[in-house]
């Protein structure tokens, strides 16, 4: 009886502990992922340039907004831009490219892999600055230290340009270090392994910083310094930009506008002052509209019908008082259909009607008077380009600060060399998805507009009205790209014709945006700002702007 | 049968005849109670250590001498003492003891204890409360029955899982759902849905908790305070719902007479009450008409016909374009009536359950068996909605010779739950390009015919009366979009136990649960959603708890009036979690589904994770002289989520029952039957969820092609956006409560109340963290979050004659969970919802409470209106309600006369707040009654401008409730959610015993049940009584007050058949 007593004890013991496999309390390492130590620094890169995608693809509507390029809804400043629109912007820079730049280059460096170094701080600095130009103050000094700093404090914005001009500054110098390892030209998506380019690019970054301080610390000696060097971006081939393609799944490649506006969504509505700049402004229409703007339809809709003035209820309205004779208003002719600055008006159905994005930049349908809704298969299928910088680009600023400055160089010759870089790159984009037989702007009708800008600057008696034609056409040539014009508009308060908001009351311009939610809402340094008129450090333009 | 057994025992009673023996002898008997023997009754020898127990057939044997005094004593029983005389065979019939409270409950661990010697609250509901009702899951059918549970639905689909708190909620980022220990094993009741609440099928998500039979349930037992649960250890923080099925239940004392029992049920449902139309006004925008989402147009009495819907109009691009006149010629130039349709109430359909049980059971001396099979099958009121579910349970045991008593039971359930997608919508379609249905049939613009419109063309494709096509039919996509989970479970357990004295035993038990479940969507080609492209989602998911416990447990006598009762154990539990999923878009042939259909197959994602949980615990009783009770807990757990050195924790408990009737030997005639003070102090702890310690690398393929290189892939690595946190120690939470129970004059009136007060402090929380960091989240110890409540449960037989009796129950309940500390660089945590709408964590504020935008105001209060006229919407977010409620109360009552009980429900919550999209949308859209005003007029709102002047700008009513209510600040969606609801009405019919003699049934019953039949929210506006304010669009959660077009309430109503033979 007894050993039965015990038997069954043990029994019942030796079951439980058998059954127990599961005491091993070592569980910590996720077996779905890799730790930090197994990073690989050139694959890092490789992250931080597709988060550096990213993050330019949620900066850029900001600027084109407010700036008339595309719309802003509004229907006053006061209420244009919640905060949290802007957290994506800000997660974008800060926990993908600024992290793992910094993360790059403090491997790389030790790792003596100077290449990914210097493009790693090319990075980082013109993350920096578009930081700077967005929201003003951002922090630096005390970012990205993790568990270090969970209330980074904002820095001055001058402090944080000025570090990002040392960035390039360093960036030249590593490219011309020796490296235990080049880039990986295959993996280098903006120049293909180039050092060369790279060290064109920080120059003209460099550049870049000096004219956007062109009021706060004018400093024309760099900048003929580095016209002198000569080392910048004056070539298409050098163009800073992201390219996309056609790839629509692992990953989904094609361009963000594209995929918005092409995928039966409609997208976001074009401004009718853009639209009208291309198309009415000039005696010739802009040889770029038709590459630019994409027509769903040719036609407006008859605003004799409820239908037709539910779906496009502006025709039924007559142009605000406050609006000068000038300003277009809703309608700028053949269907170009689009939206005034801060209507704020409820969606009609007219996603199938509305002008879109065309073959430039989004990849989308060149316009050749199709007419038809906008589908994924049309056009370059979303090969688009994202401009950041561009020939163009400098030619223009060259002008500006020629003009203004008396930097070397002619305004007048420079401001012809971008309108002509600028339609070129336009016309000779992705020309294979043009549809044969389309009819594309000759080299006449691109001669003629080149005549008539350069002869309206010749013609124009000020130093106002001819900066008003370079930063005009600098604004045209920048499509797609909203940091660019809104810094400029800031600068310069040109285009000197923007059509006024809707509201004859909008309130303060957007000097800088809101702070984003997740930075007020969960840094405890930081609070909302007190309205939209808090300017940029190199902000020092007098002008009331609107 | 009962009554011949009962004279058959009294009989041998009588002929007991007493001889005196100086001898040892054997005596041998049956002791029983008024249903027949018992088992398991405890039997001694005054003045010996000799003891022993009733077997299976309440049958036992131990040696006396003549002159012992026998002593039978079982809990809940008066205690028996025999003097052994002649006989040999000393049978006893026990009587329930009616001066305790007599019930014995199942507590921690399966332990059972008479309830007076619990120092904490324990609510018990029985099987006649929650079988043969129309609920689909025990969640639903236990609402309302138990103070201190809350129970919300996840939306009006049917099988979609119910969200269960206990005693308000205890943490701030964590689970706060309960554990469910089904026959001793704890199971999952994860919900494992696939997709965010705000897409596909977020809140129409089934929960691992609905698998559960109800028609097998025997009863439930609630613990609900940290008391109560310490012997449970973490899992067991929120509560603990202990469900004993007929199946596993050890202790059925009708072993040997074979029963059967069949249940019948069919249910109906219904869309309870609509929104209240308006029927003065049709589709349109600004007073005219027009092919609008909204119902701004035309008054019916001015515009009578306009062209047909379909008429011009085209295709979304992404449907492939064209146009409607190609495919529908028949509406070129055609006219449509323009007037009011039943369009809403015709689309939805009446819903049907049928539920058919069997459940059998027998046995033999020392074994017993048990078998319950249950079949469930039902539809619910939205076209595509339906959940079938078949239940297996096998279960008995056997007690061998050695007296070792093995039990087993295994359940095997297969469930298949389909629904349309019911994506959140904030009035607009729904979120994020994804579908739902309620949102796109709800707002139907009353001159739409939803129903009489084809809702196809001849390729499939969705047609719908916007000009460019951008609704997708409601009908479209019932018929061409779904989500199913398919569950295959099965769980169980095998359990050993042996008296290695007569004073302590030893118990093994070994619990499984393992299902895998299948998640499907499935979306058809043609449509507006997903790009038009269909497309076919699956994942596998593959859940096993394996938990392995030892007790021993004894009681031994201290002195004569000490008596201690101890158990000490080890648990050991590991839950893995394995899932498996691949995405395919753009389907090739209509219709089919199946892998190489797709253009686009999207590598599938393997996931698998891994806990171990490892437990020792002991608990102490004392009792002195059954008045005084003292129980001492602790358990130390072991966690594999936390680095070494913080991965355990040590946590204990104590609790006092004191009976003051018994203690001072009161007598009140009958007054106070009974009374009780108790009083606990109890801990538990949270562990963190896996692999939150350590950093880790974010790694991508196929991140991006290199479009100036041939299109290579580029691969990339990227510093996490989540911290690790190797310092994260578990949370530690503690409780006190007291509480009075008692029974009064004559038992007819009972008394349970309790209060407590709950603090967990150094929550682990998933902390947002502002991307400047470097990163966007990790998880911290930090904040405090405070509960404390009350509870009363208030019952009591209000009448009583021989015929009829009236029997009723009040259960009320009222908590306040408080954020009374968060890290003061914390502004606010963000919960559920979106992060500008939705529940946060605030200090000072209550837990969940809902913040969005508001309307900006100035010093004096008054609302800031802009030059436009409209009001200033606040750029950043305030409180703007508070979702809890102040109480919930229900009110049971039970009317008997004869062979008849009519029963009936009414809950009733007081406050709350919702923020509700339903009755926003339908104000914005101006469908309902409260808009049929003179829509000429203008308005002025309220309020002043920046400047201080007074607002002046006339704004359309148009322009007032869109911008106002749909695109305005947050503020004016809140809405209060007091409510009274006609919970349950019952009618049941026992059939009378004699009519029952010739026929084989022991017993029929007919019920005639109806659900939900009534309610009223008097803080809604009249016309939008249809909305019940009690779901939460984001389904299993912490969330609270956030309705998303949920979709409308049903009731259900249906008659159920109980034959038991």
């Amino acid at each position: 009886m007894k050993n039965i007593k015990l038997n069954i004890i043990y029994l019942i013991s030796f079951l439980f502990i058998v059954s127990c496999d599961s005491t091993n309390l070592d569980l910590l390492d996720d077996p779905n992922g890799a730790a930090p130590s197994d990073a690989d620094i050139a694959l890092l890169l490789n992250g931080a340039m597709t988060n550096f995608i990213s993050f330019n693809e949620s900066a850029t509507d900001f600027g084109m907004q407010v700036t008339r390029m595309t719309q802003m809804s509004g229907p006053v400043y006061d209420n244009a831009y919640a905060p949290t629109s802007f957290n994506t912007l800000w997660s974008n820079a800060y926990a993908g490219v600024l992290t793992d730049t910094k993360t790059v280059i403090a491997n790389g460096t030790e790792a003596s892999l100077f290449e990914h170094v210097a493009v790693a701080k090319i990075l980082q600095s013109y993350t920096l600055t578009t930081l700077v130009d967005t929201f003003g103050d951002v922090p630096y000094s005390e970012a990205i230290l993790f568990t270090g700093n969970l209330n980074p404090k904002l820095d001055d914005g001058a402090e944080v340009y000025t570090a990002a001009l040392e960035l390039l500054t360093e960036a030249i110098i590593d490219l011309d270090k020796v490296s235990v390892k080049d880039l990986n030209g295959d993996d280098d998506i903006f120049y293909g392994g180039s050092t060369a380019k790279w060290t064109t690019l920080a120059k003209t970054l460099q550049l870049r910083i000096y004219n956007n301080m062109r009021l706060s610390s004018p400093n024309i000696a760099a900048i003929n310094a580095l016209i002198a060097d000569g080392d910048l971006i004056l070539n298409a081939d050098e163009a800073f930009e992201i390219e996309y393609g056609t790839s629509d799944n692992d990953p989904d490649q094609r361009h963000f506008k594209f995929t918005e506006s092409y995928l039966g969504n409609g997208g976001e509505y074009m401004a009718t002052y853009f639209m009208n700049l291309l198309k009415n402004v000039k005696s010739v229409e802009d040889p770029r509209l038709r590459y630019y703007i994409y027509r769903q339809t040719l036609d407006y809709p008859d605003p004799t019908t409820a239908e037709g003035l539910f779906t496009l209820p502006c025709l039924g309205e007559s142009k605000p008082n406050h609006f000068a004779f000038n300003d277009p208003f809703c309608n700028v002719g053949d269907g170009y259909w689009g939206r005034d600055h801060g209507d704020a008006a409820g969606g009609p159905p007219d996603t199938d009607k509305i002008s879109t994005w065309g073959l430039y930049p989004a990849g989308g349908q060149y316009d050749d008077d199709q007419g038809t809704p906008a589908g994924a298969s049309d056009g370059a299928k979303g090969a688009g380009i994202h401009p950041i910088w561009n020939a163009a680009s400098t030619k223009f600023l060259l002008a500006e600060s020629a003009l203004l400055a008396g930097t070397t160089g002619n305004a007048l010759t420079l401001l012809e060399e971008g309108i002509v870089a600028s339609i070129n790159k336009v016309t000779s984009f992705n020309a294979d998805a043009i549809p044969t037989g389309a009819t594309v702007p000759d080299t006449g009708d691109i001669m003629a507009y080149v005549d008539e800008v350069l002869s309206n600057y010749t013609a124009a008696t000020s130093d106002m009205d001819k900066l008003n034609i370079i930063i005009t056409e600098s604004f045209i040539s920048n499509w797609g790209n909203g940091v660019e014009v809104y810094n400029a508009y800031r600068r310069t308060s040109m285009p000197n014709n923007m059509q006024p908001v809707k509201s004859a009351t909008p309130g303060k311009f957007i000097r800088s945006f809101l702070y984003p939610g997740n930075l007020v809402n969960l840094n405890s340094n930081v609070s909302s700002k007190v309205d939209n008129d808090v300017r940029v450090f190199w902000d020092l333009n007098p002008d009331t702007i609107e | 049968m009962k009554t011949k057994l009962k004279g058959v025992l009294t009989l041998l009673l009588a002929l007991v005849v007493q001889f005196s023996f100086a001898q040892e002898k054997t005596v041998t008997g049956t002791v029983s109670d008024d249903s027949g023997p018992l088992p398991g009754v405890s039997i001694s020898v005054k003045g010996t250590t000799r003891g022993t127990d009733t077997d299976f057939n309440g049958k036992y044997s131990i040696n006396a001498k003549t002159g012992d005094v026998l002593s039978f004593s079982y809990l809940g029983y008066e205690t028996m003492r025999k003097t052994v005389g002649s006989s040999l065979v000393i049978n006893v019939a026990l009587k329930e003891d009616a001066s305790v409270l007599d019930e014995i409950v199942v507590t921690a661990q399966g332990i059972k204890k008479s309830k007076k010697a619990l120092g904490y609250s324990v609510s018990s509901v029985k099987a006649a409360d929650i079988e043969g009702k129309p609920a689909v899951d025990i969640a639903q059918a236990l609402n309302g029955k138990v103070a201190g549970v809350e129970i919300l639905s996840g939306g009006s689909t049917a099988g979609a899982g119910a969200n269960i708190t206990i005693r308000g909620y205890s943490s701030i980022t964590g689970s706060n759902q309960p554990l469910i220990v089904v026959d001793g094993i704890p199971i999952s009741s994860a919900s494992n849905r696939q997709n965010g609440f705000n897409s596909a099928n977020g809140a129409s998500s089934g929960s691992r908790l609905s698998d559960i039979d109800q028609n097998n349930i025997n009863n439930i037992e609630i613990l609900k305070g940290l008391s109560a649960t310490v012997l449970y250890g973490e899992e067991g923080r929120n509560g603990v719902i202990l469900i004993t099925t007929k199946t596993g239940n050890s202790s059925s004392r009708k072993n040997k007479k074979m029963s059967v029992s069949v249940t019948s049920s069919l249910f109906f449902s219904k869309i309870t009450g609509l929104p209240e139309w308006q029927n003065t006004f049709g589709n349109g925008w600004q007073g005219s008409a027009s092919k609008a989402f909204s119902n701004w147009g035309a008054n019916f009495n001015d515009v009578t016909e306009v062209p047909h819907l379909y008429d011009g109009n085209s295709y979304q691009s992404s449907q492939g374009g064209g146009a409607f006149n190609d495919f529908f010629p028949e509406y070129v130039g055609a006219s449509y009536a323009y007037k009011p349709y039943d369009n809403v109430e015709g689309f939805f359909r009446t819903g049907a359950s049928l539920v058919n049980s069997v459940n059998f059971s027998g046995g033999s001396d020392n074994t017993r068996f048990n078998a319950s099979y249950t079949n469930t099958d039902t539809e619910g009121i939205t076209p595509g909605n339906a959940i079938v579910r078949n239940n297996l349970s096998i279960g008995g045991s056997s007690k061998l010779d050695n007296g070792l008593v093995i039990t087993g039971s295994i359940n095997y359930i297969l469930s298949d739950l389909t629904t349309p997608p019911t994506a959140a919508s904030y009035g607009s379609n729904a979120s994020g390009g994804s579908s739902s249905v309620f949102a796109n049939v709800l707002y139907t613009p009353r001159s739409v015919d939803l129903n009489g419109l084809p809702w196809e063309d001849s390729l499939n494709r969705s047609v719908f009366y916007r000009t460019n096509n951008s609704i997708q039919n409601p009908y479209w996509t019932i018929n061409n979009e779904k989500y199913s989970e398919d569950t295959d479970r099965i769980n169980g357990k095998l359990a050993l136990s042996y008296p290695i004295t007569d004073k302590i035993n030893i118990l093994f038990r070994s619990g499984f649960d393992s299902y895998t479940l299948e998640n499907t969507f499935a979306v058809n080609k043609g449509g507006i959603n997903y790009a038009g492209l269909g497309r076919y989602d699956k994942s596998y998911i593959r859940e096993r708890i394996l938990d392995n416990t030892l007790i021993v447990s004894g009681t031994q006598n201290l002195t004569e009036k000490v008596v201690l009762d101890f158990t000490v154990g080890a648990n050991a539990r590991k839950n893995t979690y394995e899932s498996l999923s691949a995405a395919y878009t753009d389907q090739l042939i209509y219709g089919k589904f199946f892998s190489n259909n797709f253009v686009n197959k999207n590598a599938g994602s393997f996931y698998n994770e891994q806990v171990n949980k490892l437990g020792v615990f002991a608990s102490l009783n004392f009792s002195y002289d059954n008045y005084l009770y003292l129980n001492l807990v602790g358990r130390n757990d072991w966690a594999s989520t936390h680095e070494d050195g913080n991965n355990s924790l040590f946590y204990p408990g104590a609790s006092v029952s004191f009976l003051p009737m018994k203690a001072f030997d009161i007598d009140s005639n009958g007054f106070i039957n009974f009374l009780k003070l108790r009083g606990g102090y109890g801990t538990s702890a949270r562990f963190a969820d896996a692999y939150n310690t350590r950093d880790v690398l974010s790694v991508n393929t196929n991140t991006w092609l290199n479009a100036g290189n041939g299109n290579s892939v580029v691969n990339s690595n990227s510093v996490s956006n989540a911290i690790g946190n190797p310092d994260l120690k578990p949370e530690l939470q503690t409780e006190i409560e007291f509480g009075i129970e008692g029974k009064f004059f004559n038992n007819r009136l009972t008394l349970d109340a309790s209060i407590y007060k709950r603090n967990a402090k150094d929550q682990i929380i998933r902390r947002a963290l502002d991307p400047s960091t470097g990163a966007t989240g990790t998880l911290t110890n930090a904040g405090e979050l405070e509960t404390t409540g009350l509870e009363l449960l208030l019952s009591g037989t209000i009448l009583k004659t021989d015929d009829f009796s009236w029997e009723s129950t009040i259960n009320f309940s009222s908590y306040k969970s408080m954020i009374v500390d968060l890290p003061d660089d914390v502004d606010q945590i963000y919960l559920n919802g979106f992060s500008n709408q939705g529940n946060f964590a605030k200090e000072g504020e209550a837990f969940n409470v809902l913040m969005g935008t508001y309307v900006e105001r100035d010093a004096s209060g008054n609302p800031i209106v802009l030059d436009n006229g409209y009001w200033k919407v606040s750029s950043d977010i305030g409180v703007i309600g508070d979702p809890n409620p102040d109480f919930n109360m229900s009110f049971i009552n039970g009317f008997k006369y004869k062979n008849i009980t009519l029963g009936f429900q009414v809950d009733f919550t007081k406050g709350g707040d919702i923020l509700s999209y339903s009755a926003a949308t339908l104000l914005a859209r101006g469908l309902t009654a409260d808009t049929d005003v003179d829509r000429g007029q203008t308005l002025v709102l309220p309020g002043v401008l920046e400047d201080g002047s007074v607002n002046t700008t006339q704004i359309s009513l148009t322009d007032y409730y869109f911008d106002n209510y749909l695109y305005g600040a947050s503020e004016a969606l809140i809405y209060d959610a007091t409510l009274l609801r006609l919970r349950e009405v019952s009618l049941t019919f026992d059939l009378p015993q004699n009519s029952l003699d010739n026929s084989p049934f022991s017993k029929v019953s007919l019920s005639f049940v109806g659900n939900n039949l009534w309610r009223k929210a008097f803080n809604f506006p009249d016309a939008h009584q249809g909305f019940d304010p009690q779901v939460s669009s984001l389904g299993v959660s912490n969330s609270k007050g956030l309705d998303f077009m949920a979709g409308p309430a049903t009731k259900q109503y249906g008659f159920s058949l109980k034959a038991n033979f």
